[in-house]
């Protein structure tokens, strides 16, 4: 029995890696639209409140991991002019969180 | 300037101490000695060197009535040193760990004394009459992680931790034999030694150094996420606040007054917190002048490394060799780990304090000609 029981789990955690991997997909993509729609980065900044800088650079983190070349690029446009604006502590504070990940 | 006093004394210092009337210094220059400098004719000569830790040492403090040093290190022990007869005396205090010592504070009243340990303890001693010597009880099972900071309460039995499991934490320290009951205040009067008062969950990440206001009133620690916590009414509803900064993190902090907090760390350069009439805390600026001009752009070391990260578009880079953390233009070349009140003689300010760090400098500041700083203390 018990055996039996560990292989539902083991097969409900497949299925649970299956669906976070098909959501983390859908995220990338999701990102990728919106950091592409980013025209520009300087107006955004104008409306963007100070205090979701370091959530915007979680995101561009993310964004980076994706290792797509135009994704990537864009992503480095938008990290020069948030650290200018945040300061080195917005990129620590973005690589230090390992609790509220994106 | 805000800084007096500048000494190069050795390569690298781990931590340092001042003797009571502040004319000699205790650092260990990152190895099993403590050095003792002296102030003579405007130059400082060591007159001790204390041996007896096996490995580097991590703690120093020097007690300011009754003339003791406490040292602690990576090699599990402490030693109590007495001066006597010129010569500093060495007693053992068997802490009982299994790993690593990693800070040490004399309580106010200097009848006990806080460890923090890499063994997720904290060790409190105090000094046995009948059997003439150090005891170590200790507060197990709390913390999740290595005790990175100790600070006690000014009513010597409140002790404020911090680890890197994240959370600060604040215990009793009462031992009975050693405390009295009328010496408690308030709602810990029955507090057990080791009980729990309140466990400040605030940070994600590794916890530094913790300190008390003058008052006791609230306490202060920093996050290893740029951010600086500030705790009012510490107690069963304690007022947290959260100062995030846009520079590096820090090490270790101070209160020069209750609304002014001085900060150190790995940007080299003394950070002014103060909080306004309403009490919101918020970063001032930076102490060392030179930085404050430079504090929207970065040092070399940086905008050269972002320049090779932007790539493409930035040619003119060069120069592959990345210089180490020098040349920022401040008065401390590398991270600042240690910052201690230096407090003059018939001054209750606290306007003095000096510095310590990976550079190998003592700094001394002082905050009394700082016009902009001075409604805050």
């Amino acid at each position: 029995m018990a055996g039996r029981e560990e292989f539902v789990e083991a097969d409900n955690a497949e299925a649970i890696i299956t669906r976070i991997e098909h959501k983390s997909r859908k995220i990338e993509s999701l990102l990728k639209q919106a950091l592409m729609a980013i025209k520009d980065v300087d107006a955004m900044f104008n409306y963007l409140d100070p205090e979701y800088y370091d959530i915007l650079m979680k995101y561009l983190y993310r964004g980076l991991s994706t290792g797509d070349r135009p994704t990537c690029d864009q992503c480095l446009r938008i990290h020069e002019k948030l650290t200018e604006r945040a300061g080195l502590g917005c990129i620590v504070r973005a690589l230090a969180d390992t609790v509220n990940t994106v | 300037m805000a800084a007096v006093a500048v000494h190069q004394f050795a390569e690298c210092i781990t931590c340092h101490a001042w003797s009571p009337d502040q004319s000699m210094v205790a650092l260990c220059p990152n190895n099993n000695e403590v050095h003792i400098y002296m102030l003579s004719q405007d130059k400082w000569e060591k007159i001790h060197t204390l041996q007896k830790h096996d490995q580097i040492i991590s703690g120093i403090d020097w007690s300011a009535r009754s003339n003791r040093i406490v040292t602690v290190s990576h090699d599990r022990n402490s030693y109590v040193w007495n001066l006597e007869e010129a010569v500093w005396e060495p007693t053992l205090v068997i802490l009982r760990l299994n790993r690593a010592a990693l800070c040490v504070q004399w309580s106010p009243k200097e009848n006990k004394f806080a460890v923090g340990s890499g063994a997720k303890t904290v060790c409190i001693c105090y000094y046995e009459q009948e059997n003439n010597w150090w005891v170590s009880k200790l507060i197990r099972k709390k913390h999740n992680s290595s005790v990175t900071g100790v600070a006690w309460h000014p009513n010597n039995i409140l002790l404020a931790t911090t680890s890197t499991d994240g959370k600060c934490r604040v215990f009793s320290t009462f031992i009975k034999g050693v405390d009295r009951r009328d010496s408690v205040m308030g709602s810990s009067a029955d507090a057990k030694f080791g009980e729990q008062i309140v466990q400040l969950d605030l940070s994600f990440c590794w916890a530094f150094g913790v300190k008390w206001s003058p008052s006791g009133n609230s306490l202060a620690y920093v996050g290893h996420n740029s951010t600086i916590y500030f705790v009012d009414d510490v107690g069963p509803s304690p007022l947290a606040q959260n100062v995030a900064f846009r520079d590096l993190p820090l090490r270790d902090v101070l209160f020069v007054s209750e609304r002014m907090a001085i900060g150190v760390g790995f940007d080299c350069n003394p950070m002014v917190f103060a909080s306004d009439e309403s009490g919101i805390w918020c970063f001032v600026r930076f102490l060392d002048e030179r930085k404050t001009i430079s504090s929207s752009k970065y040092g070399s070391q940086f905008s050269e490394a972002f320049g090779k990260l932007y790539g493409q578009s930035k040619h003119g880079v060069t120069n592959d060799a990345v210089e180490p953390s020098r040349s920022r233009g401040g008065i401390h070349e590398n991270c600042i780990n240690c910052i201690v009140p230096l407090n003059k003689a018939g001054n209750s300010r606290r306007t003095r304090f000096s510095t310590s760090g990976l550079d190998g400098k003592v700094v001394i500041w002082d905050l009394e000609n700082q016009e902009d700083l001075s409604i805050y203390l």
